[in-house]
């Protein structure tokens, strides 16, 4: 290699400027705005220093029900989104002509727009005149207000979910299961062994780091949902906030109420939660790689 | 090992079975919204509803077309897309080169701390940089280049990227040091070496990188929404949105809308998804 | 071109890589740098390219002196162990490519490139990419691209070690046409031992950064200077066994090798290489080991006072395990090896 010269800077500098204008600036600015009380973006004022919006924002039922859902999100949809991607990875793997066809439909969820799919969704989701609803009373059920009732609000956006977060994992395990060497298929055939123990003894722990990513990427974007709540209520968190979730809680105080202080507070409680599940991810990956 | 036959057969049904089902499912609201696009307003409320429109109505995208600017939203679109697809490519280089060619001091360092950086999630940084955008008010003449309502505040926050940097990295560190070492004794500059060769050798990272960018770029929501007011500066996601809380009950314009913002998406996938699919999976496999 | 490296020392650390060398190249000399991995050649190669830098010493191209010169200022061509052809320029924009830094004119590099290949013998594959080639015409590309720009030295890093076993041969002949034909002096380092003895006009066997012996082939194979050269070449590998000097006779054993020497009495280590083994009638007698066919030859591990050696004789025979065969060896053909491992003496 070369001798050490200020040259690479040069190559550097046009990123490192929007990086730190645009990432490392704001991010210390968060955490200095959640410091500040009453804090006046647009003129800059604040009337001293404290921890006020952490307790307001920590006290906040508003919040604990963003936190609940998330955790709902975290316990039931990314699981069921994992094993069912599993499932249809590995078929997809083991398929031969169609493979590619496959691969193509079931990965389009995940490049198009989440705002005009959720529009879709709610379309969908319609009471009155929605295709899930002349589906359920096919079948002889009663129709269901999906997006006006808080009950059925959380349900609705996890189905929403769960179909739009299986493309990503899909992917991700047909790219593992790809890893896995073919021999010991070969050799697992050899022994006759069940289709059902091939695919736990040998499809899951090979693509075991890949389940742990996929888990850990979904926990951190049960975080970040908001498109898929703008769209899917009309930018609104559904009846009563009842579909909302940490990141729309942020925009709420930011955007509607103009609680600086406490969205930036609710900022760095985030950013606390997802470098602790960042954490969590690299020390299983870690272990599992050992 | 004839049960066994017989018993691996009705498995590769019931495989098919369910690959179909799901594909199906898959599939439903991308078929569902182009059907619905295309009916008249009373086959949208009919009960139950009806699958196929009887006479597809083309009529209704020339509609929601002159009901709201969308050609306007549309041009946006393009632009921003573009514009910070392009940065993205020149940074994302000329880092990708520097960190894996180049040796400077405090390299190691640059690199780590922005390697954490991408554990910032970028929602938290929004509020700060929507006041920068807003301070950085910036015209020439009557154009206005930077701040509120403006392309630099749409494109500009978004030319540079970790990730790609970090992607485009590791594909560089896969050129071997003897093809640098033949290029400096055939009196090839870094600089040269980088365009003529580092960047044709890497082609397909690199266009996978711009697909990508592209296509986050296009499906943009909140950061648009958040720097543009006037309307003629919004892009196809904002105005969709807008277009949807004032076409009340008119589903099938709305359908029309959605689709032009994701039909041309759809299409660059189709194409070109031997792109895409490589680059999200190698994300997914180095985590 | 004659090069001229003086005190020539590469240090990472404490660890010497290249320790104090020095080593005259005639012009127009074909010399191969030959030693284990790990031994320096590449280094040195590299050193003389520019492209790694000497801790101390001095390297001259003729009179100039060339050690703090830029790689590309030295007018050398490089050729790399796996050609480093870009892979996404056609044979002729690779062949042109230092031309073209070197701001010729489009058309002359072309004239340029194709009178190169032509000598390199591609001349039909200009329009192909490199990996539309086979391991050997990929070897000639990267020949043709270090030639093109007319240096006066070439340096070739294991040139032949990615061909196969048929091809090595081909191409070690081809590289010496091409070096003679254009009269260059050229340094090229290998491992292999008989590529390095078949096309060099000079050796230099290095070892652990310190050039061991540089001498032509022939009287490096003959003439070892110590018992690291004398192990390195030649296939199969050199016998080293005990033996005692007592009174002028050397023995291994019970074994009376040689008579009416002239060296002190004790124990030595002595070399004999396989094929100083020659049948004659009524002398010692061995028993056979083993017997393995290798072409030609007939390669015999044989029963000396207890120790395995190795003999090759002619195919001709019928020689089977356990048989008896008789067997002298040659005149001045036990080299004889002192405490530090350097030659005594040929007898």
């Amino acid at each position: 290699m070369e001798k050490k010269s200020m040259k690479g800077w040069l190559y550097l500098l046009p990123a490192l400027i929007i990086i730190t204008v645009f990432t490392l600036y704001p991010l210390i600015r968060a955490f200095s705005m959640s410091i500040m009380l009453d804090y006046d973006m647009i003129h800059n004022t604040f009337t001293g220093y404290g921890l006020e919006n952490y307790q307001k924002v920590l006290s906040d039922k508003s919040f604990h029900k963003a936190l609940g859902n998330t955790t709902i999100y975290a316990v039931v949809v990314v699981p069921c989104s994992i094993i069912l991607s599993l499932l249809i990875a590995a078929m997809i793997n083991g398929t031969k002509k169609t493979k590619g066809l496959f691969q193509t439909i079931y990965f389009l969820p995940y490049v198009t727009s989440v705002i005009a799919i959720g529009i879709v969704w709610s379309w969908i989701y319609n009471s009155r005149y929605g295709l899930l609803n002349s589906i359920i009373s096919f079948f002889g059920f009663d129709p269901i207000e999906w997006l006006n009732k808080p009950k059925y609000a959380l349900p609705a956006l996890i189905i929403f979910a769960v179909w739009k977060s299986m493309a990503f994992n899909i992917m991700v395990f047909l790219a593992g299961l790809q890893t896995i060497p073919k021999e010991i298929y070969d050799a697992a055939k050899v022994d006759s062994t069940p289709r059902w123990r091939v695919f736990l003894r040998i499809t899951v722990p090979g693509i075991a780091p890949m389940i742990v990513y996929s888990y850990i990427m979904g926990i951190i974007s049960a975080f970040k949902v908001y498109n898929e709540v703008y769209s899917l209520y009309g930018g609104k968190a559904g009846p009563a906030d009842s579909a909302i979730t940490v990141v729309y809680y942020i925009w709420k105080k930011f955007y509607q109420s103009f609680k600086y202080g406490e969205a930036a507070a609710a900022a760095v409680i985030l950013f606390f939660i997802i470098l602790a599940f960042t954490m969590v991810q690299k020390l299983v990956r870690k272990f599992l790689s050992r | 090992m004839k049960s066994t036959k017989v018993s691996n057969l009705v498995l590769d049904i019931l495989k098919f079975t369910i690959l179909i089902l799901g594909a199906i499912i898959t599939m439903m609201p991308f078929v569902w919204m182009i059907l619905s696009s295309l009916k008249t307003s009373s086959e949208i409320t009919a009960i139950p509803p009806t699958f196929f429109p009887k006479d597809p109505q083309w009529s209704n995208y020339q509609e929601a077309w002159s009901r709201a600017p969308f050609l306007r939203y549309f041009v946006n679109t393009v632009i921003v897309a573009v514009g910070s697809t392009f940065g993205v490519l020149i940074t994302t280089v000329l880092s990708a080169f520097a960190f894996s060619r180049l040796n400077f001091p405090g390299k190691k360092l640059i690199f780590s701390l922005l390697m954490a950086t991408l554990m910032i999630p970028g929602e938290m940084l929004v509020i700060t940089n929507y006041i920068t955008v807003y301070n950085m008010k910036l015209e020439i003449g009557e154009t206005r280049i930077m701040g509120i309502d403006s392309y630099g505040a749409l494109i500009i926050p978004w030319i540079a990227s970790v990730f790609y940097i970090y992607l485009l990295t590791q594909f560089f560190m896969q050129v071997p040091d003897a093809i640098y070492l033949a290029a400096k004794v055939d009196k090839c500059s870094d600089w040269k070496f980088m365009w003529k060769i580092m960047l044709p050798m890497n082609k397909q990272a690199v266009v996978t990188i711009g697909i990508l960018n592209f296509i986050s770029s296009w499906n943009a929501f909140m950061w648009p929404l958040l720097v543009t007011n006037d309307p003629n500066m919004r892009v196809l996601s904002n105005g969709l949105t807008q277009f949807q809380s004032e076409a009340g009950s008119d589903y099938q314009l709305i359908m029309a809308a959605s689709c032009i913002l994701v039909m041309p998406i759809i299409i660059i996938y189709l194409f070109l998804r031997k792109y895409i699919i490589e680059g999200v999976t190698r994300s997914g496999l180095k985590g | 071109m004659d090069i001229r490296i003086e005190n020539l020392t590469k240090a990472y650390g404490d660890f010497k890589a290249v320790d104090n060398m020095n080593l005259t190249v005639g012009d127009g000399q074909l010399v191969g740098l030959l030693g284990p991995s790990g031994c320096g050649k590449s280094t040195t190669l590299f050193m003389l390219a520019g492209l790694t830098e000497a801790t101390t010493g001095r390297i001259f191209f003729g009179d100039k002196e060339v050690t703090k010169v830029a790689p590309e200022d030295r007018g050398i061509g490089l050729v790399f162990q796996n050609y480093a052809l870009y892979p996404h320029m056609t044979v002729e924009d690779n062949i042109m490519f230092p031309l073209i830094n070197r701001k010729v004119r489009k058309d002359a590099a072309r004239q340029q490139a194709y009178e190169m290949a032509k000598l390199v013998q591609i001349e039909n594959l200009l329009k192909r990419k490199p990996s539309e080639l086979s391991g050997g015409q990929q070897q000639r590309v990267a020949i043709a691209r270090a030639l093109v720009k007319k240096p006066e030295v070439l340096l070739l890093d294991e040139p032949l070690s990615n061909l196969d076993a048929k091809l090595r041969v081909e191409t070690r002949e081809e590289i010496r046409r091409i070096q003679q034909e254009v009269g260059i002096t050229t340094i090229f380092v290998t491992h292999d031992q008989e590529e390095a003895m078949s096309i060099s006009d000079q050796i230099a066997v290095m070892k652990s950064g310190v050039v061991q012996q540089f001498d032509v082939p022939q009287s490096m194979y003959l003439n070892p200077c110590n018992r690291f050269v004398a192990t390195f070449l030649g296939t199969p590998e050199i016998n080293i066994i005990d033996v005692e000097v007592l009174g002028g006779t050397i023995k291994c054993g019970d074994v009376v090798l040689r008579t009416g020497v002239d060296v002190k009495n004790g124990t030595y280590k002595a070399g004999i290489r396989p094929e100083s083994f020659t049948h004659r009638e009524n002398d010692h007698k061995y028993s056979v080991n083993s017997v393995r066919m290798i072409g030609r030859d007939l390669l015999l591990h044989l029963d000396m006072a207890g120790r395995d050696v190795r003999a090759i004789t002619h195919s001709g025979q019928s020689i089977t395990t356990g048989d008896t065969v008789e067997f002298s060896v040659r005149e001045s053909s036990i080299i004889l090896f002192g405490s530090d491992d350097k030659v005594i003496g040929k007898f």
